[in-house]
């Protein structure tokens, strides 16, 4: 998982957070399902965060090498 | 006065001398429309410029040509900087051109429908060369003008969205001749220095169409068309429309809408996520409750009362399997007690006894064994005889026997 989810972007763990949502929201959900889906929810919602939270900006300039 | 005759190749030679060495032929900018223009396949162009009154032949050299900032047409209006150049084999004289430019927008706007009509006949604006612009990146370039008021806004705008995204901005000229090839220069080093950028925003602020020229051009559309990282083109203002906006992959109405449209709202996007997160806890609860309700309430006395049912089924059962054991006892019971009769009926007819009744005895033989036959008496043995009350005991005073032969010699022996 821990690899996985270096390479997961930041679209796929949104659109993963979503899905856990809707799950628990479907008719006819098992608890264990239910348990699932939220664990798998808490940990996109983790991963987004970390995601946004990571500011460590860089703006800079390109310096042409003169040939 | 009578000159000595002279070849027409030495006429010719004379002429090209004094062509050639005017300072002004051999340098000069002429006005006029392009007409009867040919690209040869070697890459050199002819063709002719004229004005109301006259016209002269042109050449351009291949070697030029790639310095034309414009797509050539007939009947477009150009000022040609070149110098003359004498034939001397045809004896013609035509002008040979070093520089092209256009102006008026007029002009321009020809030379734009005119590439444009090039670029879209060879697919380069196609909807599906356009790559998707990525949601989420990491680290994007800006090709612009470093000092133009185009990366001052697009930096603004990134800062207060995202503070995340790394910005490289690669400086270049955006307008001027040698612009389109410093862009389309940039563009290509960036794909081939930075592959990991995820988008790029190419662009400048608003300007005349001259100025906005760069991004009209060939090569700059080559290069958008060429690159590998997703290219958001950005010129000028809404109005202006440009080469570079058609084959790019999305087209920004100004700089600071491609600023927008390259990286997502930080803010709004924490408070997006939170906002699904509070989803899934709150629709977890639900379904937590929506359980718990199910197993409180109807849940139990649900339970219990099938259990009931349950148990006072099977408590049935085995009522009704105990009577069924009973029955069955009491009938192999009566069949005992029946049968046991019906033996005991023979039984009593069988009784000696009862024969005794009817004056028959048992004899015993000496050693007080039941004797069946006369067999195995000698005469004075003794015998004992039982009767119905009492018994007798006798001595053998003589056999006959049913059979005598047999018995007699069975005495003998």
């Amino acid at each position: 998982m821990a690899n996985q989810k270096k390479k997961m972007s930041f679209e796929e763990a949104l659109a993963g957070l979503e899905k856990s949502a809707d799950i628990l929201k479907k008719d006819g959900t098992t608890l264990e399902a239910a348990i699932e889906g939220f664990e798998q929810g808490i940990e996109y919602y983790n991963y987004c965060n970390d995601m946004l939270n990571d500011a460590k900006q860089k703006i800079e300039f390109f310096e042409k090498k003169e040939a | 006065m009578a000159v000595k005759p002279i070849r027409v190749s030495q006429l010719n030679g004379y002429i090209k001398r004094v062509l050639q060495s005017d300072p002004l032929l051999g340098n000069v900018s002429v006005i006029g429309e392009i007409s009867n223009l040919k690209y040869h396949s070697t890459g050199h162009v002819y063709f002719t410029m004229k004005d109301e009154a006259s016209k002269i032949s042109c050449f351009l050299a291949a070697d030029n040509l790639k310095n034309i900032r414009y797509e050539l047409t007939d009947g477009i209006e150009i000022v040609a900087n070149g110098y003359i150049f004498l034939y001397e084999r045809g004896g013609s004289y035509s002008l040979n051109v070093r520089e092209i430019t256009i102006e008026g927008i007029g002009n321009l706007t020809v030379a734009f429908e005119r590439l444009k009509e090039k670029l879209s006949k060879e697919g380069l604006f196609d909807e599906k060369f356009k790559k998707p612009i990525p949601y989420f990146p990491q680290k994007i370039a800006v090709i612009t003008s470093e000092t133009g008021a185009a990366v001052r806004d697009i930096i603004k705008i990134v800062k207060s969205r995202n503070n995340i995204v790394d910005v490289l901005v690669y400086p270049c000229l955006v307008q001027g001749p040698g612009a389109a090839d410093e862009i389309a220069k940039a563009i290509d080093e960036v794909n081939r220095l930075f592959p990991e950028i995820d988008t790029m925003i190419v662009g400048r602020g608003g300007g005349s169409m001259e100025e906005l020229w760069a991004f009209n051009e060939e090569i700059v559309a080559r290069s958008i068309f060429a690159s590998k990282i997703p290219i958001i083109s950005a010129v000028g203002h809404e109005t202006d429309f440009t080469i570079s906006d058609f084959v790019a992959d999305k087209r920004a109405e100004t700089p600071t809408a491609a600023a927008q449209m390259a990286v997502p709202d930080i803010a709004a996007l924490k408070e997006y996520v939170k906002n699904e997160k509070e989803n899934l806890i709150h629709n977890m609860e639900r379904l937590i409750k929506y359980i718990e309700l199910r197993v409180t309430g109807s849940g139990v006395d649900a339970l219990a009362a099938s259990m009931n049912h349950r148990l006072m089924f099977h408590a049935m059962k085995v009522e009704a399997l105990q009577k069924e054991i009973i029955n069955a006892l009491y009938s192999r019971l009566g069949e005992w007690s029946s049968r046991a009769e019906r033996l005991k009926v023979s039984l009593d007819a069988l009784n000696p006894r009862n024969i005794m009744d009817r004056g028959y005895a048992a004899i015993l033989d000496g050693r007080g064994k039941l004797a069946g036959s006369a067999d195995g008496f000698a005469v004075g043995d003794s015998l004992t005889a039982v009767m119905k009350d009492g018994n007798i005991i006798c001595e053998v005073a003589e056999i006959r026997r049913e059979d005598h032969g047999e018995s007699k010699e069975k005495n003998e022996l």
